[in-house]
């Protein structure tokens, strides 16, 4: 944008250029005639034709020093390709809020809790009358005595660095009142937030708003999922010829036969926790049961079983798992998925889990409750593949959550003395950083200590110690550490390598210390 | 500030158009001594000038021009014009006194941060001081005598105007 000194500048010179004789002081005839006039009718001219010049293409957009500006012509231009910018969400949740007596409470809409670690709030988004019978919400009893109701909640800020792990502890924000409150925590781990796109990101869908948005090739596909799921990170296809392709080489000579392919997705930057409920059945040995789960009890293809619990009267029963045992569930439908072994089946809708548990033969539960964590909407997607409007007559996509990497930081930081610096913060953008890690990259200590520099630190100590912890589809966990680069191994006879296996890390496991 | 000579030799010189009115053939004398009412206006045959006369176009169109007017450069120009408005009928001698030396002395600052500025301007363009002779008040009318003082004193010449 040119400022109205700048095109008389201009304007000056150009005369000055024609004929040096001219005088242009202020207040001059010439001055005030020509350049002054001539400037202020120029100026608006010249700027409208920079931004329609800025249009033109994202290069000339992105050469503009305003940022603002930058981000309203992208928008501009991706619109003609009827893409649109994707809009920072807020972290959402349970929280599980603990009180000492069994009355009716009244909580206001923006009823506040206040996480200290991450200097976080969350409000409710509606008035809530809470009681025992009746209500908005059921007040229950607790196993001590107390009381507790589930309370939805969301974050006040947007953006990724709000989401809560299950169990984080949360308090009554300053000037909020509830009478008898005990504690509160996240009662399974929040959803994960959205920040702002970015520009880098919105270029890079364009491609996609250009293609054909069928299920055919691997950009299409990306297409036409995130047209329906806007929140989808990343989709990678292995197809025939990929060695992590395990299900087309059911034959004599194990060789790959065309028509399969695998679609792995990550829907979400960090992981979700979603609670499952189910009646148990009989277990052969005394004194267990087991609840067997499919796509049908929710959270289809999930990763881990966090816990089982049950509620006992007024206890809360935390049950031991004895043993969990992966297979096939292929469902009554007209089209499905050629499935074989339960790896083939893994962190697909077609994931069957049994999950056997330690109960009091005196007290066994009619339900339990079961804890997972998950990647969201991978029925749904394989529904979509399947769907007559949608499915390839001649190929058999299966669509699975990408094989997890859960990955564990330890970083030491050496401050100048007498300084201090906000841990937390350091933290949120470690979580960023490893959550957000594409396809085939590797967790790099270089990129942490550059995000540690961001702040007023001396050093990083090194080595940094990075693990990682691979969850194969074969129910074997396969370590990984590095000093340096944490790079997901390929072993493709188990489906992992770059292709199908990424990076998650949870706030809670990026162990930040410090010394002065 | 008294004109010793006149001249037609413009080498040297950057030039404005010329607003004020003059023959061709005037003597020193004659420009000196001859008042009458100006008007600022652009004749069938455009004129260009250097010198004084550009410079007395420069202080008068800042002196008249009223301060805000021009929304491209709303620094430009003075209250002169604009205190006087306000005043109507009522004008008095302490008034046009002081009204001007408030628009003087932003004229005479501008024009020194200019000339300071570019530092090849010649004499007879470099405002010393410039002062208010006399004053006549005609019903509407206000009459002003200036008197602008130039760094090449009692030796500066004349440039008359030439047709473009």
């Amino acid at each position: 944008m040119e400022s109205l000194e700048e095109t008389k500048t201009r304007i000056k010179g150009f005369i000055q250029e024609i004929d040096p004789t001219v005088d242009l002081a202020p207040g001059s005839v010439l001055n005030e005639l020509i350049v002054k006039l001539g400037s202020y009718v120029q100026n608006a001219i010249y700027n409208e034709i920079q931004d329609l010049k800025a249009q033109a293409s994202i290069i000339t957009a992105s050469s503009y020093s305003d940022e603002e500006q930058v981000d309203t012509i992208i928008d501009q231009i991706a619109s003609n390709y009827n893409v649109t910018r994707l809009s920072e969400t807020k972290s959402t949740g349970v929280v599980r809020v603990r009180v000492s007596q069994n009355k009716s409470y009244q909580l206001p809409t923006t009823f506040r809790l206040y996480q200290p670690s991450i200097d976080k709030y969350y409000v409710t988004t509606q008035a809530y009358s809470i009681q025992s019978e009746g209500g908005d919400i059921q007040l229950k009893t607790e196993g001590d005595g107390t009381f507790y109701f589930l309370l939805p909640v969301e974050a006040e800020e947007a953006g990724t660095s709000s989401q809560l792990s299950q169990g984080t502890i949360l308090t009554l924000s300053e000037n909020q009142r509830l009478s008898q409150f005990v504690s509160a925590e996240a009662n399974t781990a929040f959803t994960s937030g959205r920040n702002n796109e970015t520009n880098t990101s919105l270029i890079s869908r364009l491609q996609q708003g250009l293609s054909t948005k069928t299920l055919t090739t691997p950009v299409s596909i990306k297409a036409r999922l995130q047209e329906l799921y806007p929140s989808i990170k990343s989709v990678s296809v292995v197809g025939a010829g990929s060695d992590e392709l395990r299900r087309s080489k059911h034959n004599l000579f194990g060789v790959d036969t065309l028509g399969m392919v695998d679609v792995y997705i990550r829907s979400t930057n960090a992981i979700e926790q979603a609670v499952l409920t189910k009646g148990p059945e009989a277990a052969p040995q005394t004194g267990r049961r087991k609840v067997t789960l499919t796509a049908e009890d929710g959270a289809a293809g999930f990763y881990r079983v966090i816990g089982v619990y049950s509620n006992s009267g007024s206890t809360r029963v935390i049950h031991t798992i004895t043993d969990i045992t992966y297979g096939v569930s292929i469902p009554d439908s007209s089209y499905t998925n050629y499935i074989v072994t339960s790896q083939e089946a893994r962190f697909s809708t077609y994931q069957q889990v049994e999950i056997e548990f330690e109960v009091s033969e005196s007290a066994v539960p009619t339900e339990v409750e079961v804890q997972v964590d998950y990647q969201p909407n991978i029925k749904e997607i394989q529904d979509l593949f399947l769907s007559e409007e949608e499915r390839i007559p001649c190929a058999d996509y299966l669509v699975k959550a990408v094989i997890p990497c859960f990955v564990t930081v330890d970083v030491k930081i050496q401050l100048a003395i007498g300084t201090t610096v906000d841990t937390n913060k350091i933290r949120e953008d470690i979580f960023d950083y490893i959550n957000s890690i594409s396809t085939g990259d590797s967790v790099n200590a270089s990129d942490i200590v550059k995000i540690c520099h961001q702040y007023d630190i001396k050093r990083v100590n090194l080595p940094m110690i990075l693990r990682g912890s691979i969850y194969q589809p074969n129910g074997i966990l396969k370590s990984i550490s590095s000093n340096d680069s944490l790079v997901i191994p390929s072993d493709t006879t188990n489906s992992v390598s770059t292709k199908t296996t990424q990076f998650f890390v949870s706030l809670s496991d990026i162990n930040i210390t410090t010394a002065n | 500030m008294p004109i010793s000579s006149t001249s037609q030799n413009y080498t040297g010189r950057l030039v404005d158009v010329s607003l004020l009115n003059f023959s061709q053939n005037q003597t020193v004398e004659e420009l000196t001594s001859d008042t009458k009412s100006v008007s600022i206006s652009f004749k069938p045959v455009s004129r260009y000038c250097s010198g004084i006369q550009k410079l007395i176009q420069r202080y008068t169109v800042y002196l008249l021009t009223e301060l805000g007017s021009q929304s491209e450069d709303p620094d430009f120009g003075t209250l002169f014009i604009t205190q006087l408005k306000n005043r109507q009928n009522n004008v008095s001698q302490i008034d046009v006194e002081h009204f001007f030396n408030v628009a003087n002395l932003k004229i005479m600052n501008a024009f020194k941060e200019y000339q300071k500025e570019n530092v090849d301007i010649p004499d007879d363009e470099i405002l010393n001081s410039a002062s208010l002779n006399s004053f006549e008040v005609n019903g509407d009318s206000v009459y002003i005598k200036i008197q602008l003082v130039v760094l090449s004193g009692d030796n500066t010449t004349f440039l008359v105007p030439l047709p473009i």
